[in-house]
């Protein structure tokens, strides 16, 4: 598996810190083009690769961490999605789900991707939490994992935990997935599972 | 609010043990009359009070920690539940999905209690877990609560804070409560919140 990183704001960045840590290779890529992110890689070190938009969709796992209107964008560059697992580690900032039609924010996403796995995760801490050591006061800090298709989920869980999380399915979006979404009741959690 | 636990096994006994470590009294009964609990009591101190099954169902909050198949038992002892919160702190071992009709296993206990909101919480971890001081690890174990009855949701969320747990509302049954459920993926986790 390899995997890239869209977007470079806080969650991009802070993401791009885990993986530099875990030693798991991840390419980066924004709009503004790999020049734009030499400095973060160079910082973070050969894990990190900035890349283009175009490298970073080649990836098997695709983590969007853009501003959740700019996902559109993203989705049009590529016409047919299968084979893709898309990791929605974005926020839907609204109390209405109105503008979206009804949808959970990531089965909105889904339908923007035709073909792709799409799997909820990372979108649930703040960056500054996010971005810092998940192993700690005995135990590693918890990541929910969330969406509709079990072989994605599971190839996502493992991730997370490369990534030092303790990862925790609540299976389809229309179960589990829901608590995930913006100010639900397992979002902004800081909790720290211990044990196994 | 007044509480009572009925049933002093491993759960029950549990749930005595952080009534008095949080100083809230509680009644305690079972079905074998309170002389049965006297021990327990004199052990865990003056927070702890043995009833009679028939005076433990007076509190206002009932929590039921009896083997999942007796809560029916403890259901017809009343025949009207209504004003009262059952909270159901049952798991289902044992108990097959065809005895529960495809059912969530508190929307069954809530059929049986008319009346009553009934809220699932202090269900999800192992006896001996449950028993240990919740602050933990540089926080609070979290303990997941649920109901249909978002007031009395929230005034449980209170009584397992007091208890000192992290309380985190999952709302309802059909939403959060599921996955509080056998076998869901927020069962027998030992979760502490940080913060």
């Amino acid at each position: 598996m390899n995997y890239s990183i869209i977007g470079s704001g806080h969650v991009g960045k802070a993401l791009a810190q885990r993986f530099a840590r875990s030693g798991v290779p991840v390419t980066i890529a924004n709009t503004r083009g790999p020049e734009s992110l030499a400095a973060l890689a160079l910082e973070l070190g050969p894990a990190v690769i900035a890349g283009s938009l175009q490298d970073a969709l080649a990836a098997d796992i695709i983590i969007l961490a853009v501003p959740f209107a700019a996902h559109q964008d993203v989705a049009r560059t590529i016409a047919d999605w299968r084979g893709k697992i898309v990791i929605d580690a974005m926020n839907f900032r609204e109390p209405s789900l109105a503008p979206l039609g009804g949808l959970q924010s990531s089965d909105f996403v889904a339908q923007s991707l035709p073909g792709a796995k799409v799997v909820k995760t990372f979108n649930q801490l703040p960056a500054a939490l996010l971005a810092s050591e998940p192993v700690g006061r005995g135990g590693r800090r918890v990541m929910f994992v969330a969406g509709n298709h079990d072989d994605a989920n599971s190839e996502v869980a493992s991730l997370v935990g490369s990534l030092g999380f303790a990862a925790i399915t609540l299976g389809r979006v229309d179960e589990g997935g829901n608590l995930l979404r913006f100010r639900g009741p397992l979002v902004l959690h800081n909790f720290i599972k211990l044990g196994n | 609010m007044t509480y009572s636990i009925i049933g002093s096994g491993n759960v029950g006994t549990a749930l005595a043990r952080q009534f008095a470590r949080g100083g809230i009294t509680v009644g305690i009964a079972n079905t074998r009359g309170p002389d049965s609990i006297a021990p327990l009591a004199q052990e865990l101190g003056d927070k702890v009070v043995p009833l009679t099954l028939e005076e433990a169902l007076q509190a206002e909050v009932v929590i039921l920690a009896v083997p999942f198949r007796a809560h029916t038992t403890v259901a017809s002892a009343l025949s009207n539940w209504a004003g009262k919160v059952v909270v159901d702190a049952m798991n289902t071992y044992g108990v097959s999905p065809e005895e529960l009709a495809g059912r969530a296993s508190t929307d069954v206990v809530a059929a049986a209690f008319p009346g009553a909101k009934v809220v699932k919480t202090l269900n999800q971890l192992p006896a001996k877990l449950l028993a240990q001081d919740p602050a933990a690890n540089g926080g609070r174990r979290v303990m997941f609560v649920s109901s249909n009855d978002e007031g009395a949701q929230a005034s449980m969320a209170k009584l397992v804070g007091d208890l000192g747990f992290a309380p985190v509302m999952l709302g309802k049954v059909s939403e959060g409560g599921m996955l509080i459920g056998m076998g869901g993926p927020l069962i027998l986790q030992n979760l502490i919140k940080q913060g």
